[in-house]
This record gives C-alpha cells, sequence and structure tokens, in this order.
C-alpha cells in the first residue's frame, strides 16, 4: 500500500542477505493476483490509506486459510501497522462497521476518536533475546491481545498497541505484527537479522548461524533516534 | 480595542526582531489572533481589490512570488506573505504590516489551513495546484486533506474564481464542482514519462474511486490522467504549457497557450515544477487582468525564493539550495539536477522537526539511487543525518565515501575546505535545515536574512 517507507524494509531484508552471500527473490503482490503465501519464506504488508486498506482486507480475508497454514509451517510473517490489524481477528472502524481480519495473529482493533502519533522506543523481546528498538507510530486503531500472542515488546517512550497496558506489537510463532515504522528495520539490525534467520530456517530447514556486519552507523542512527524520542541512551 | 489589538501586535513584532527571534514573520499575528479572532476578516475586507489565495503542497512560495512579482511590474501594490509563514498567524502579521494603499493581498497558505482561512479571507482567485503526501504526522492522510477541501468548496460562492491544475486528478475533480473555473496544465512533453513512479498517490479516480490510467506523467502522480471506469478525464486546460526546453540548472522556457495566444515564458528557476509554478501563475495574473508583457516580465526577472533554487555565493562556491520535504518534491529536484552534464558535489540536509514532519519514513521513498553514480562528492548533515546516511548505505553506495556532518556549520567548514573556487555545489534542505543553513551563512555574511527580502 506504499505509504510509510515500506520500500526501506524490503531494501534492509535484501542486501542484509546479499551481504552475507545470499540471494533473495522478491515478488511483488497486488489486490487480486494469484499467489500461496505457502510458496514463500518471508510475508510483508505494510500500512496505507484507510481505503486501500479496506479494499486489501477484503481481497487478503480469501485467502485466510492459506495464510494460516503457511503461519503454521513457519512462513515468516512481518505486517506493519495497516497490517497488523489485518493480521488480526478484525477491525471495528469508527462507524461500528466490522471488517474481518486474516486471523493470523490472536488481536482485535478498533478506531479510536484521536490518532496515537510519534516516536516509539521499545524494549523488544524475541526468543529469550531482547534489544531496544525504535520507530514512529501514526494510528487510529487501538489494538489489544488475546492470549495466544505475545507483545513484540514493551513500550519505553510512545503510545503502542492501545495506549493503556503498555504493549507494542504481537507475535505468534513466526508471525509478527507491529505498529512500528520509521520505516522498522533500518535502524534495528537486530530485528531485521532475527526475522531473517527464521526466514532461512524456513528454506533449509536448519537454524543458520549469520555472520556478523558491521552496525555501526545503524546504531548510531538508533542512538541518535532513541535520544530525538526524548530519552536520555 | 482593535488599535489597542493592533498595537500590541505589531510592537510584538518589532520586539521579535530586536531580540533576534526569526523574523517576526509569525508572533505578532499570533498574538493579534488571540486578542481578537474576527481581525483576519476584517483586514481582509480592506483590501479593496480582492484577495489571491495559493495552496499546494509543492510551489506555493514560488507562485506567490512570481504572481507578486508580476503584479509589481504591473504597478499593482500588495501585501503578502512572501517568507514563506503560511499559517493563520503568518497571514495576520501580513495584514497587519500592510501599508494603507496596497489593495491587493496575494497569500500563500498551507494545505492544512486552507478550509479554515478562505471563508475568513474571501479570495477573489483561489489557486490549487497539487497535493502530495507530505508530513503525514501533522495532516494525517492525503484522502481527508481532499475530504476538506472539498468541503470548502462546495461552500464557495460562484464569485470565486478557482484555478486549478488540470494534471492533478483529484484537484481537477474538485474545480468540476465550482462554476467559476479555469485550468492550466501542461501538453505532451518528452519530459513527460509513461511509468507511474513509485512514490505516486492518487491513483483512483475521485468520481467513481475506479482505477486511473497515464498518457504521460511529469512529477508524482501529475499528467494527463483518465478514468478505466467512469467518462472522467483531465479538463482541457485554457493555459497550457507547450514547446517545453528545461536548461539544466539555469533556468526553463515554454510558450503559454491561452484564448489570448501562445506567449513565450522564460523563467530563471529550473525543473519541470517551476514551469507548473509559472502557469499557475499567468492564469492567476491573467485573471485579474495583468497584461501579457508585465506577466513576462515579471516571470523572467524572478529571483528565486527562499530556499527554493536560491543562489548563494559563499567563499567563492556557488551554492544552489533546493528545499526538499517530501517525496514528490525531493525526487523533483533529483530529476532537476541530472539535467545536468557534469558530476555533482551534493549536501543534504535532514530535520524532523514540527515544520519538517517529524516522521523521517519519507527519504525512503525518494529515489536516491537515480544520483548515486552522478556525483563527485555527498555529504550528509542534519539532526537525522545518520538516518539520511543509511538510506544511502542501503542504496550501495560505499559508507568510506560518505561524509557525514550533523551541524549546518559543520556542513559550510566541509564545503568551504573540500570544494574549489568557481564549482558549484547543491544543497537539498528540509524546511527547518534550511533555516538554521541559512542563519549561519547570514552570520559569515554571504548572504542576507530571509526577512529583509523584497
Amino acid at each position: 500500500m506504499n505509504i510509510y517507507g515500506d520500500r526501506g524494509n524490503i531494501a534492509v531484508l535484501q542486501k542484509r542477505l546479499e551481504w552475507r552471500g545470499y540471494s533473495a527473490s522478491i515478488t511483488s503482490v497486488g489486490i487480486g493476483d494469484e499467489f500461496n503465501p505457502n510458496n514463500f519464506d518471508f510475508c510483508y504488508l505494510g500500512g496505507g490509506q484507510d481505503r486501500d486498506q479496506m479494499l486489501v482486507a477484503h481481497d487478503l480475508g480469501k485467502k485466510s486459510a492459506a495464510f494460516l497454514s503457511a503461519a503454521k509451517d513457519g512462513v515468516v510473517f512481518l505486517w506493519v501497522c495497516g497490517g497488523i490489524q489485518l493480521a488480526g481477528v478484525g477491525y471495528t472502524n469508527s462507524d461500528g462497521n466490522r471488517i474481518s481480519g486474516v486471523g493470523i495473529l490472536d488481536l482485535d482493533t478498533s478506531a479510536g476518536s484521536s490518532r496515537l502519533i510519534g516516536d516509539l522506543v521499545l524494549d523488544a523481546e524475541l526468543e529469550g533475546d531482547n534489544c531496544r528498538v525504535v520507530g514512529y507510530e501514526n494510528h487510529a486503531g487501538r489494538t489489544f491481545l488475546g492470549p495466544d500472542a505475545t507483545p513484540l515488546g514493551s513500550v519505553v517512550k510512545g503510545h503502542g498497541n492501545n495506549d493503556t497496558d503498555k504493549t507494542e506489537g504481537a507475535i505468534q510463532r513466526r508471525v509478527v505484527g507491529t505498529y512500528m515504522h520509521g520505516p522498522l528495520l533500518p535502524k534495528n539490525p537486530w530485528l531485521a537479522d532475527k526475522l531473517l534467520s527464521w526466514a532461512i530456517e524456513h528454506k533449509t530447514g536448519e537454524t543458520p548461524t549469520l555472520s556478523s556486519l558491521d552496525n555501526s552507523l545503524e546504531n548510531l542512527a538508533q542512538q541518535v533516534a532513541i535520544s530525538r524520542a526524548g530519552m536520555k541512551r | 480595542m482593535r488599535h489597542i489589538a493592533l498595537s500590541l501586535a505589531k510592537t510584538a513584532g518589532w520586539i521579535s526582531r530586536a531580540l533576534g527571534r526569526g523574523g517576526g514573520t509569525t508572533l505578532p499575528g499570533m498574538i493579534l489572533l488571540k486578542l481578537r479572532p474576527h481581525t483576519l476578516d476584517e483586514m481582509a475586507q480592506e483590501l479593496e481589490d480582492g484577495v489571491i489565495v495559493i495552496s499546494a503542497t509543492n510551489g506555493k512560495t514560488t507562485t506567490a512570488r512570481m504572481v507578486s512579482h508580476a503584479a509589481h511590474e504591473s504597478g499593482i501594490t500588495f501585501v503578502s506573505n512572501t517568507s514563506g509563514a503560511n499559517l493563520p498567524s503568518g497571514i495576520a502579521t501580513a495584514l497587519l504590516r500592510r501599508n494603507p494603499d496596497e489593495k491587493l493581498g496575494v497569500f500563500e497558505i498551507d494545505e492544512a489551513a486552507l478550509p479554515e482561512l478562505v471563508p475568513k479571507l474571501q479570495p477573489s482567485v483561489l489557486v490549487l495546484m497539487n497535493l502530495f503526501r507530505d508530513q503525514l504526522d501533522r495532516y494525517g492522510e492525503l484522502e481527508s486533506t481532499i475530504q476538506k477541501w472539498e468541503e470548502m468548496i462546495k461552500s464557495l460562492p460562484d464569485t470565486t474564481k478557482l484555478v486549478i491544475n488540470a494534471d492533478d486528478p483529484a484537484l481537477a475533480f474538485l474545480g468540476s464542482l465550482h462554476q467559476n473555473v479555469e485550468f492550466f496544465g501542461i501538453e505532451l512533453t518528452h519530459y513527460g514519462s509513461k511509468t507511474i513512479p513509485h512514490a505516486a498517490d492518487s491513483l483512483h479516480c475521485q468520481k467513481c474511486d475506479g482505477p486511473l490510467s497515464f498518457q504521460q506523467v511529469t512529477i508524482g502522480h501529475l499528467g494527463h490522467w483518465k478514468c478505466q471506469n467512469c467518462e472522467s478525464q483531465r479538463p482541457n486546460p485554457s493555459f497550457a504549457g507547450d514547446k517545453i526546453n528545461l536548461q539544466g540548472l539555469n533556468g526553463s522556457k515554454f510558450i503559454a497557450v491561452s484564448q489570448t495566444g501562445p506567449l513565450e515564458i522564460q523563467i530563471p528557476l529550473a525543473g519541470i515544477h517551476n514551469v507548473y509554478n509559472a502557469l499557475a501563475a499567468y492564469a492567476t495574473c491573467s485573471t485579474i487582468g495583468i497584461s501579457a508583457t508585465n506577466i513576462q516580465k515579471g516571470l523572467s526577472t524572478l529571483s528565486a525564493a527562499f530556499g527554493r533554487n536560491e543562489i548563494i555565493n559563499f567563499e567563492g562556491i556557488e551554492l544552489l539550495i533546493m528545499l526538499a520535504k517530501n517525496p514528490a518534491g525531493a525526487n523533483q529536484n533529483l530529476r532537476t539536477l541530472l539535467l545536468e552534464e557534469e558530476k555533482i558535489h551534493l549536501a543534504i540536509l535532514l530535520n524532523d522537526r514540527t515544520a519538517d514532519g517529524k516522521d523521517v519514513s519519507w527519504i525512503w521513498d525518494v529515489d536516491y539511487e537515480m544520483i548515486v553514480d552522478r556525483l563527485a562528492s555527498l555529504t550528509i548533515s542534519g539532526d537525522r543525518a545518520y538516518d539520511l546516511a543509511l538510506r544511502f548505505h542501503y542504496s550501495g553506495f560505499p559508507t568510506a565515501s560518505m561524509h557525514i556532518t550533523p551541524s549546518p556549520q559543520g556542513l559550510l567548514e566541509h564545503l568551504k575546505s573540500s570544494i574549489k573556487t568557481g564549482e558549484k555545489a547543491i544543497i537539498l534542505p528540509t524546511y527547518t535545515a534550511m533555516l538554521d543553513l541559512r542563519s549561519e551563512l547570514n552570520k559569515m555574511g554571504a548572504t542576507h536574512s530571509f526577512w529583509e527580502e523584497q
């Protein structure tokens, strides 16, 4: 849906694979296109303007079963902003109308009366490993997690999923949903590499050891963003 | 009461400048509006020759300046907010400072503030040039801005003349809702392309939601569009830009075709976006009766506005400053740079303060890849320099060849020591970075304060 620099997330994933000697093939999928998520290792969905999201929700809903089986199989999903909403059970808009989600994350969203906008800093945790993650949020939706989903992290600065329980994002198996953009991955190489190793594992059946890359620029950018968010390092 | 309110507000402006806190281009207005909220309506009504309002995502300042310059050639005295203070406080400040003999108002107005200000200012001419995705954290979404503009247009009196860019599908649709409208646009040109760029928005029909097809695109989603589902299509512009000749960074030439016949226009500003600006200015000036000769003269003798293609001589180096604050504008600047044959010394400054937009993700929608091979050097600066460095890092540009220096002083020092006398450096700042840069250059004696111009 192409509104928040999603291209940046794809560029980061692709380059970090290439720099390690892997190659990636990227398929862009539009409304009405035929595709089976089970044939991929990584599925990315960004956010969009409200009307575009309605159209996408309708289209993706038709493939719900395929997404569920892909998620079960360990395909990696990163669905951002509008994406986290579509990943859930459903979305109730400000008129009270309900849109069904794809159901790969146990969460539900309703439109709030105001937009939650600003810098977002999290203590994120994935498989017992944790790291600070920084980004930016801009969403009217208020998302609440059900028992089967774990938050991506706890909010250190910002609003998060619903501005009340200090959670941000959601993870279930290898499905990650989040409101963080910026875009998310350039300044958060730890997260990018985590997702990449999951994707490689899905492809090869083995957990890879990724060679380390020089992340000094990424780390500097992350530090600056965290301090711009009004926090000391 | 009014007299006291005006005096208090005027004093604030004087104090603001005396304390060196910027040009006092918005503080007096802010105070005035607080003391007397209806002041804007009253002051605007005093303008006997009416009010011209110009709004768009990109090009407001340049177009307002073009109109003002042509008006000046024509002997019309006017009041304007040419320093780019385009929110209610800026308009109020400009009106506060007006000389009694200034009878025409020429104002550029921010797209989000427009619906609130139009009923107050009651413009005789309302110029709408383009709507691109910009500063999402301020405006929420493009669609909601379009909706608010639609409501505003539906409440416009028939006497208000709309001057609208036919090449913008959303704006052309808004134009169709009003009786009194003139369209401007660019004819088929070899500078156009058949492919929609990645950063384009507004790709569906405003009338029926159907998909649009394009015979030609010039900038972002601007071009020769047609709905694939209903009869909506680009209206024929009554002011059309034809036979365009872009002369590198030196300027542009084209023929403006209208009811009165063809008119050759030469402007000292580069890039096809400035052809749109000049067409909008031409259409606006014709509407208010300025002669073709005066329009031609006004446009050709124009100097660049603050930070918009502005050329500053700094320690023997020629600095060309081009404001870049959203993907459409940034891409357009880069495409304009590609018109140059020599390799380019490029400096980019990225800030994330309120006026720039706090969300810097837009840099990932700019096609910097198009100039990566054309660079003699790359200097990266601003509060979010490292985000920009990451952007270039992921475009494959070698980190070792980037020079990163967040402060504007650091940037200028680096340019001074690394670029030879007589050479040119192109600087692409976001809005507040441009202000910082200007202030530094002013301190070094290279230019004058922005509020002192014209």
